[in-house]
């Protein structure tokens, strides 16, 4: 063995601290909850809850809105957490199918019983145009997070995790966002909500191979 | 999986829980095992291989917290530096791919493609360097039976797979 080989393993092993089994998974929930708890204190502060809040709440859109996002963040967590890892190279991503098909199916039936002439609001309702953009503007304090702690670990697909991480970020945002917004259709949830994560997707793709080298 | 996965992975348990020991047997243990694995691979020189074991080394010390106990360990740490091997040849060194480095079974570890369509690849490049490829690397052929096959001669199959797998070695690199 070379000499400067043997010292950097000695090196190593003298500065050795233990690493806890579910280390990798304690990380992450602690980076979302952190992001997240700085996500909603941006909303909260800048845009304020919507008024009818409590109102609100009774109504099941309100809470479609929530599950909605939430299971696309469990799902990209679910995968992120996977592509930490140096031997995993691609996930399945079916898990996102499951929440979006069961909106589109939503959506459509919304669609359906609501006359021509008023199906305009449901796809656009009153704040289309900044709905998307807002959930992609509150989410870099989660983002950042998210990819300074990844890029202490091991992804093989640097762009895939990117994309993977931004979904996370995104739906996230997103659901601490609809405490703001005041839509309620479907379609606008599955149109407009979905565009805000795409586009935090995407930002994590381009970023991804350039933060996540190792 | 290599036979001694059981006892390199006792190892790493033991590491994960503090002992200094078992680090420097375990290291100690993995630096010949790389050293075959990257030297195979790694044609610019002796140094440019214990540079990438050494990288290796640091690489597993330093993202350790993704390697999950409940699942197998040679397989991460061939991972690893099969990372760093093709950081190496992302950087434009020389370095030799192994058949096995293009058709490389799930959980050998082994696999440079194991992410990238081979297939699709081989279709970007001259017809003439992708049959020689495909005759030598994947499907085994020497390299007089190839050259038998594709009825030209020796030193242009040689040439053919040198040029094929460096430029795919480059569209690698970009992806």
């Amino acid at each position: 063995m070379t000499s400067s080989t043997e010292n950097l393993i000695d090196g190593l092993a003298d500065r050795l601290v233990p690493v806890p089994a579910r280390l990798l998974e304690r990380r992450l929930a602690f980076a979302v909850v952190g992001g997240a708890i700085l996500g909603l204190s941006l909303i909260v502060g800048l845009l304020g809850v919507r008024p009818d809040v409590q109102l609100a709440m009774a109504s099941s859109d309100f809470w479609l809105k929530l599950g909605y996002t939430a299971s696309l963040a469990l799902v990209a967590l679910a995968g992120a957490r996977r592509l930490a890892r140096p031997e995993v190279s691609g996930i399945n991503l079916t898990g996102f199918v499951v929440p979006i098909s069961v909106l589109v199916v939503l959506a459509l039936f919304e669609l359906g019983s609501t006359s021509a002439g008023e199906r305009n609001t449901l796809i656009f309702g009153a704040t289309w145009r900044e709905c998307p953009v807002l959930i992609a503007a509150l989410s870099p304090p989660l983002l950042g997070i998210l990819f300074r702690l990844f890029s202490g670990f091991a992804p093989h697909r640097p762009r895939l995790t990117g994309a993977v991480i931004g979904v996370a970020a995104g739906a996230t945002t997103a659901m601490l966002y609809s405490l703001h917004c005041p839509e309620s259709a479907m379609t606008f949830l599955l149109l407009w909500y979905s565009a805000g994560i795409m586009i935090v997707a995407a930002i994590g793709a381009i970023i991804g191979p350039r933060l996540l080298r190792w | 999986m290599r036979p001694d996965e059981p006892e390199l992975k006792a190892l790493m348990i033991c590491v994960l829980d503090g002992d200094q020991d078992a680090y420097r047997r375990l290291l100690g243990r993995l630096v010949p095992i790389l050293r075959q694995y990257l030297g195979r691979r790694v044609t610019s020189g002796r140094e440019d291989v214990e540079d990438i074991v050494q990288e290796t080394l640091l690489a597993i010390d330093t993202r350790r917290i993704t390697y999950d106990r409940a699942r197998p360990f040679t397989p991460w740490v061939f991972a690893i530096a099969h990372h760093k091997f093709v950081d190496l040849v992302r950087r434009g060194r020389a370095t030799t791919i192994l058949a096995d480095d293009l058709i490389g079974d799930e959980g050998s570890g082994d696999a440079i493609l194991a992410h990238v369509d081979v297939g699709r690849l081989l279709d970007t490049l001259p017809v003439k360097q992708a049959d020689a490829i495909r005759a030598v690397k994947l499907d085994g052929l020497s390299v007089a039976e190839a050259a038998e096959r594709q009825n030209i001669g020796e030193s242009d199959i040689k040439v053919s797979i040198h040029r094929g797998l460096k430029s795919l070695m480059q569209k690698i690199g970009r992806q």
